[in-house]
């Protein structure tokens, strides 16, 4: 075996299941289900009605068919759409409250909730299958103004700002998969950074399936009003399973003038096995509105895990000079597939977008970028730079570059560049001659491909981001 | 108010005059080809913008309009003046007129090869001829096939001629081929006629040839073209191809061009497209054998409310194949330009080396680009790179120029030559390039006028 592939065949570490009571709906998915999730969650009534006109609306729509992606016919009454761990009581108060069990499962993920063991700086909201089950820092928070708690709380305790923002950037009627979220969604993180407030700490959100058939559809909200600053970080793990899960969340970033929201995902689903059974179906809504003038978001992805990763993370640059990001890096072996990217639509005068996506296709990996670069009549000086680069590892993997770049303004200046090709000879050559080990010396050279996007990421999930692409690259190289 | 056109769907009305087709004289299997193009016709449907291969060209306009096939007539003195114009080739060059798609005889001369050399003239006096009907039965009508999209059907089902050329092993035909279609409301006169044409071309192993191409049409046409044309490169020979697109302002042009290469052979095209109100260009390269090369370049000067979409496939299948696809375009007022160009690399197709540019320049703020340059890669020690730009031009250079007191219309209109000309670099013969600068030069006279 060749240093490469020693370095693409290492085992899901992630895979275990914990073994806790669940309060579980039966499977299907019909108005009652709807009602039911409504009701398990104690809404009020607009909730409601969102869920059902959502539904209403999903009923309508057909399943989309020009992806890249290729799956059995996914049948939605087949799926469970809600299940969480059962509460003892009113639900913790603290985290002394929350069920050692649970604590155990995180802590085994490297996401300790308890705050004495945890990344000094970083509060952590972890759900478990459909709901939040704790969230870290919550004083620290509240004092700074700051509001991050489930999305459910958010429902109960800030209804006015869920009336007011959700749905805003991701519509209920959007797209087959959002309209399904919102019908059924079950829990998520909501964030609100008031006027002028610098958020104190990183914010996290852990996300993890746990039960079998079940699909996870969790929603997302952050509003970082006018002047404040937030950077917010999600990771997902799911046991391994041999049948495929469905996972399709929503995430909605609203930026207010001259805010600015970080938002990082480094995402691990079980990936399915080698021979491409099981794992999870990522379909993922994420878009952001930089809705005031001089407001920015920035999106950076690190896509190692699901069998299939389907999303497109965009921004609608409606404010003046505002400034979208994209950085992601995305990564598909043995069976996995990915069709992913970003939409940038330049709306306001002066607004700049930024896009660098690395894919990386090792032996039978299906690896697509889908990109738009949309610039309206009225977006004056808008700017976007694109750089799209795939490397290629193996002779049967596939990588897919399809941009699409639409220019409505003559004073826009849109680039795009993309390069597909494999690790060369020489580089490697260079590197073993050195006295790297061909294994080092391709995750050298993968990681110094990576580093663009990985540089985007809070420090402590860089390295392991890093980390991460050696693990699920093991064994495929060479 | 209905009109007499108006009673029958074009659809309908295409299938008609595909049945009183009367080519008694065509060889038994193109009058096959023919029928079975006509079934096609029967199931297709004009292309909306919900394809994705058609998301930016609307074709509805000229969907609901019955064009109808001209009959051989001979020229006003207003044709011939348009002809005339176009006929920059020296005396040397062998030239193929076609007149609202007929072979024109009176405007033609060219060599006639002896047939151990090929044969070079109009495609229906070539299948009169049993051996070249024979030699063309596998090429014609496989490159693009009645099934692909409607205008494509139209195309086989309809063409009235085209020409041929096929040079035998290792044979050089020394003068270019100028090929000119002229398109005119033909006697009596037709409110919207169809000028439809199909071209073969087939250089056999180690042969080489230079073919140039012109599409025009008299200033006050509203007609449609449709050419196909098909190239077969056997193993080694060498084809410059140029095709230039001139057609009046109102009339639309759609052209379907598919070239398959043979083991190292090379082949080089350039398109210049300044006519039309909506013109489109299909067009696949199949590098079908190891070591082939295509070089593509295209042009697009568009301006008033002209509409131009290029789309491109370069289809890697062997593998040591390299393509470099290069293409321009400048856009003043409200026009519009598109450009498809996806670089497919089949699994077996290793080593390839896949290059592809496109940048466009806006002159008006109504102008617009839609650009989808997309990689498809199923084999992995390939190199391929694609990028796209759209700008304006830049201020500094602009300032650089005016500060060395050049006016700021002539700075602009030097900086856009500058922009456009260096797609017509890599011409070799003289005449040739000198035409297409001069075509380059008076479209940007039009496209630069008033700022």
């Amino acid at each position: 075996m060749k240093g490469t592939d020693v370095l693409l065949d290492q085992d899901y570490k992630y895979g275990f299941v914990t073994d806790i009571e669940t309060d579980t709906i039966p499977a299907g998915l019909n108005e009652d289900i709807v009602r039911l999730i409504s009701r398990k969650k104690n809404e009020p009534a607009f909730m409601l009605e969102w869920r059902l006109k959502a539904y209403q609306r999903w009923l309508t729509m057909t399943e989309p068919a020009w992806q890249r992606v290729h799956y059995p016919q996914i049948n939605f009454n087949d799926v469970v759409y809600y299940s969480a761990p059962k509460k003892k009581g009113d639900g913790p108060k603290s985290l002394d409250e929350v069920d050692p069990e649970l604590l155990r499962t995180y802590e085994k993920l490297g996401i300790p909730l308890q705050e004495q063991k945890m990344l000094a700086g970083v509060a952590v909201d972890a759900v478990f299958d459909s709901v939040s089950v704790a969230t870290t820092f919550k004083k620290k928070l509240e004092d700074a103004g700051v509001i991050f708690c489930s999305f459910s709380e958010a429902i109960q305790k800030h209804p006015d700002l869920i009336k007011k923002y959700m749905g805003s950037v991701v519509p209920h009627s959007d797209n087959f998969y959002a309209a399904l979220n919102a019908a059924v969604f079950s829990d998520g993180s909501f964030v609100y950074i008031p006027k002028g407030v610098r958020c104190p700490m990183e914010l996290s959100t852990y996300f993890r399936i746990n039960a079998a058939d079940t699909g996870q559809f969790e929603r997302t909200l952050i509003v970082a009003d006018e002047g404040s600053y937030v950077s917010y970080l999600e990771g997902c793990t799911a046991p391994k399973r041999d049948k495929n899960q469905l996972h399709a969340a929503v995430v909605e970033l609203v930026a207010l003038g001259n805010a600015e929201i970080r938002y990082a995902t480094v995402q691990n689903w079980y990936a399915g096995d080698k021979q491409g059974k099981g794992g999870i179906y990522n379909f993922v809504t994420k878009r952001g509105k930089c809705a005031g003038a001089h407001s920015k978001i920035s999106w950076t992805q690190v896509e190692t895990g699901s069998a299939i990763t389907w999303k497109y993370p965009g921004v609608i640059l409606q404010g003046d000079y505002s400034t979208g990001e994209f950085y992601s890096v995305a990564l598909t072996n043995n069976y996995q597939q990915a069709d992913t990217g970003t939409k940038m639509l330049h709306i306001g005068k002066h607004t700049k977008s930024t896009i660098v996506s690395k894919g990386i296709s090792a032996r039978f990996g299906e690896n697509t970028y889908r990109g738009l670069v949309k610039v309206s009549p009225k977006a004056e000086g808008a700017r976007n730079y694109t750089q799209c680069d795939s490397l290629l590892i193996g002779d049967r993997c596939i990588a897919n570059t399809f941009p699409y770049i639409e220019v409505d303004n003559h004073s826009a200046r849109v680039e795009h560049e993309a390069t597909t090709s494999k690790i060369s000879e020489e580089q490697l050559f260079y590197c073993q001659q050195r006295g790297l080990s061909a294994e080092n010396a391709v995750s050298m050279i993968i990681s110094g491909f990576c580093k663009e996007v990985f540089n985007k990421l809070p420090m402590e999930f860089a390295v392991e981001a890093n980390k991460l692409l050696g693990v699920s690259l093991e064994g495929s190289v060479g | 108010m209905p009109s007499a056109s108006s009673l029958i769907s074009p659809k309908e009305h295409y299938l008609a005059r595909a049945q009183q087709q009367t080519d008694t004289d065509l060889p038994p299997w193109l009058h096959n080809q023919r029928k079975t193009a006509a079934l096609q016709l029967r199931s297709l449907d004009f292309p909306s913008p919900r394809e994705e291969a058609w998301k930016y060209t609307n074709v509805a306009t000229l969907s609901k309009i019955c064009y109808e096939l001209p009959s051989v007539a001979p020229l006003t003195q207003e044709q011939t003046a348009t002809f005339r114009a176009a006929c920059f080739d020296p005396q040397s060059w062998n030239r193929l007129v076609f007149i609202n798609g007929h072979f024109a005889p009176e405007f033609s001369r060219f060599e006639t090869l002896p047939a151990a050399d090929g044969f070079l003239g109009p495609l229906k006096q070539a299948l009169q001829n049993a051996d070249e009907s024979r030699r063309m039965e596998p090429y014609l009508g496989q490159g693009i096939t009645p099934d692909e999209h409607l205008f494509a059907a139209l195309g086989s089902a309809l063409w009235q001629d085209g020409f041929y050329l096929r040079l035998a092993p290792d044979k050089v035909l020394k003068n270019p081929v100028h090929v000119i279609h002229l398109g005119s409301t033909g006697s009596p006169v037709l409110p919207h006629p169809l000028w439809v044409s199909r071209h073969l071309i087939r250089l056999e192993r180690g042969s080489k040839a230079t073919v140039f191409e012109t599409y025009l049409s008299l200033p006050s046409e509203s007609g449609l073209t449709l050419a196909c044309s098909e190239v077969q490169l056997d193993a080694g020979a060498n084809l410059e191809h140029v095709k230039l697109q001139i057609e009046a302002p109102q009339t639309d042009h759609i052209s379907s061009a598919s070239a398959c290469l043979g083991r190292d052979s090379q082949y080089q095209l350039l398109t210049l497209s300044a006519g039309s109100h909506l013109a489109r260009q299909n067009l696949r390269v199949r590098l079908d054998a190891e070591g082939a090369n295509a070089q593509i370049r295209g042009l697009d000067l568009l301006h008033g409310q002209q509409h131009a979409d290029n789309h491109l496939l370069i289809d890697h299948a062997k593998p040591n194949g390299s393509s470099q696809q290069f293409f321009k375009g400048v856009l003043a007022d409200s026009a519009h330009l598109v450009f498809t160009g996806r670089i497919h690399v089949h699994p077996d197709a290793q080593k390839t080396n896949a290059y592809q540019l496109n940048k466009h320049l806006l002159l008006s703020e109504k102008a617009g680009v839609d650009s989808r340059p997309q990689l498809e890669i199923f084999a992995d020690d390939v190199r391929c790179t694609h990028g796209a730009a759209i700008g304006q031009l830049d201020d500094e250079m602009l300032f650089y120029l005016k500060s060395r007191g050049l006016p700021e219309n002539i700075a602009r209109k030097m900086l856009t030559l500058g922009f456009a000309h260096d797609v017509l670099e890599n011409i070799n013969d003289a005449n040739m390039k000198a035409r297409l600068e001069t075509v380059l030069s008076d479209q940007l006279q039009k496209l630069t006028h008033d700022r």
